[in-house]
């Protein structure tokens, strides 16, 4: 039975082993006529070991279980009560058609059939107690005049007093401070029943949305917990540190990552992938740009230093020397803000990579100190046309194409 | 038409014309030494170019397969950057990145024809630029310590006054 584990645990917090017990007394069916058993006893449901439920009647005073003759047929009624309480039918559908439904002859009592009918799942466990009312109000279960022996076990004295979930609580405490010491521990096993029962249980039966309910709101509170946490972490990545605080866990949780990102404005999203970006270990931001490098295309790359020496050099020897000019004079005149030098940049001789200006320096005219190289024919040219200015500046290579850079233009 | 199997560095195959493939001086002598016939199957691995730029390198292969060979450079000539066919300007509208890996392409797999014409793009790039033009086109970062910078600088007062 679905609910059997429901039961199960339910059950251990009361101090007595039945799910449902109330006073009720019995009565016989002779001929057409009721005669009340003067005797005093006790209805209760309790589930055996093998999860199956039990409906019986007791004598209060002895303790013990009817046991009576029985005849084939209150075994067989019996059989029928107790198979409808192990397969009870849809709540709020009392009337037949259903699989587990009580057979037409003993649902005469259309009070004990609502009863039962309802009396599925946790439903048993809001059944109140009426007590000191035993006798007034009861209804037998004997609606069938076939047999006139007393039964062992009736579904007699169901109180019709079903509360109603939401307010029977309140009612069990009402009427809790009125009762016996012995009524009191009964109702009290009834109280510990239903606060354990964490969902209140509507008739509707509303379905829960864990969305709604696990907010980040509800989690802090619990991931706050030194236990949860322990239990937590064993499903997080490796190397990864578990919030401590309950202000970290307040902020992680309800960080704007938690959220869809979708929701955000462009404006907040460069805020928080800025965010990000500080956050991150160097490592992090290096595979950060490997997958951006991916997915955004290189708009503005430095070719001499992606591409190796000889095929950098290869491109310069395209250009014109007015353009190789003006490649050597935006590195010469550069605006200072970065200073950092790169390490391949500080042994050039033996660096794979070729910058701007040490391949340049090897194609614009260089008069002073060596021969202009070969690739750059009109360089050779102007190198042998312009040797007096170079000589001006022998220490200054640089100074070549600026000056006639110059010239030209103005 | 014999086929040959190319495997890029990210395990991709591509099946394509021997002779497009001969256009590679690169390929063209690995099978010339290892003495390939067409009863191979084997692909021959390219790792050092994926499959993205692979196929674009066979593309412009196959578009250029009837090529005349592309002249020996002539030292005293001056190199044009202009001569770049309407198919090839097309070809290589693309992004920086992506050049520059066909730049790599074309230089590993010795393919002339597409190392020039994609050299001269990025000549292209260059010319009739200003400096400033240039440093935005390229993100040229400043290699220079403030030392460095402060002595070319004062040595080329002459530049930045113009």
């Amino acid at each position: 039975m679905a609910t059997g584990a429901l039961f199960g645990s339910t059950a251990t917090h009361s101090s007595s082993k039945n799910l449902v017990e109330f006073r009720a007394g019995k009565m016989h069916m002779k001929g057409k006529m009721v005669h009340p058993d003067k005797r005093k006893g006790q209805v209760y449901v309790h589930q055996s070991d093998d999860s199956l439920m039990h409906f019986c009647w007791k004598e209060r005073g002895t303790g013990t279980v009817e046991d009576e003759p029985k005849t084939d047929k209150d075994e067989e009624y019996c059989k029928k009560v107790n198979e409808y309480l192990n397969n009870p039918p849809a709540p709020g559908s009392n009337r037949g058609g259903l699989p587990g439904g009580l057979p037409p002859e003993i649902t005469g009592d259309t009070d004990l059939q609502n009863i039962l009918g309802g009396m599925s799942q946790q439903q048993p466990l809001r059944v109140q107690s009426s007590p000191g009312t035993r006798g007034s109000g009861t209804t037998t279960a004997d609606t069938t005049s076939s047999s006139a022996q007393p039964r062992p076990v009736t579904a007699a004295a169901l109180p019709s007093q079903t509360a109603p979930p939401s307010a029977a609580s309140g009612q069990q405490q009402a009427s809790g401070g009125s009762q016996s010491s012995r009524q009191q521990i009964q109702l009290s096993d009834l109280q510990n029943i239903l606060s354990s029962m964490n969902v209140p249980v509507t008739p509707t039966r509303e379905s829960v949305d864990l969305v709604q309910a696990l907010n980040p709101e509800s989690m802090i509170p619990i991931l706050a917990n030194p236990e949860v946490q322990e239990r937590l972490i064993k499903f997080l990545p490796e190397g990864e540190s578990l919030p401590k605080t309950e202000a970290e866990l307040r902020n992680t949780v309800s960080s704007p990552q938690f959220q869809q990102y979708d929701k955000w404005s462009n404006e907040q999203r460069k805020k928080v992938l800025e965010e990000i970006v500080k956050h991150s270990k160097v490592k992090q931001l290096h595979y950060a740009q490997k997958i951006i490098a991916e997915r955004v295309p290189t708009t503005s790359g430095d070719f001499t230093r992606e591409l190796p020496r000889v095929v950098s050099l290869y491109i310069f020897s395209f250009l014109d020397p007015r353009s190789l000019c003006r490649c050597s004079r935006k590195l010469l005149i550069t605006d200072p803000s970065s200073t950092q030098r790169p390490q391949w940049a500080q042994s050039k001789s033996n660096a794979p990579y070729v910058s701007f200006d040490d391949s340049l320096m090897n194609m614009v005219p260089r008069p002073v100190t060596s021969p202009p190289p070969k690739q750059s024919k009109p360089a050779t040219a102007r190198s042998d046309r312009d040797p007096p200015t170079a000589r001006l500046f022998p220490e200054q290579p640089w100074r070549v194409p600026t000056s006639e850079d110059s010239d030209n233009e103005h | 038409m014999p086929q040959i199997k190319l495997q890029s560095s990210d395990g991709e195959s591509f099946e394509i014309d021997l002779e497009v493939a001969r256009q590679s001086v690169t390929i063209k002598t690995m099978l010339e030494d290892l003495g390939w016939d067409e009863s191979d199957d084997d692909p021959v691995p390219l790792p050092n170019v994926n499959a993205a730029i692979l196929k674009k390198v066979v593309q412009w292969a196959t578009f250029h397969k009837d090529d005349p060979p592309p002249p020996e450079d002539d030292e005293n000539k001056e190199k044009r950057t202009d001569d770049i066919c309407t198919w090839d300007a097309e070809f290589l509208k693309v992004d920086q990145g992506t050049l520059f890996e066909l730049i790599l392409a074309a230089n590993y797999l010795d393919i002339k024809g597409l190392l020039d014409v994609t050299c001269k793009t990025v000549a292209n790039m260059i010319k009739g630029k200003s400096p400033e033009e240039i440093r935005k086109t390229f993100n040229i970062k400043n290699d220079f310590t403030p030392a460095e910078e402060e002595q070319m600088m004062s040595c080329n007062c002459s530049a930045t006054m113009e």
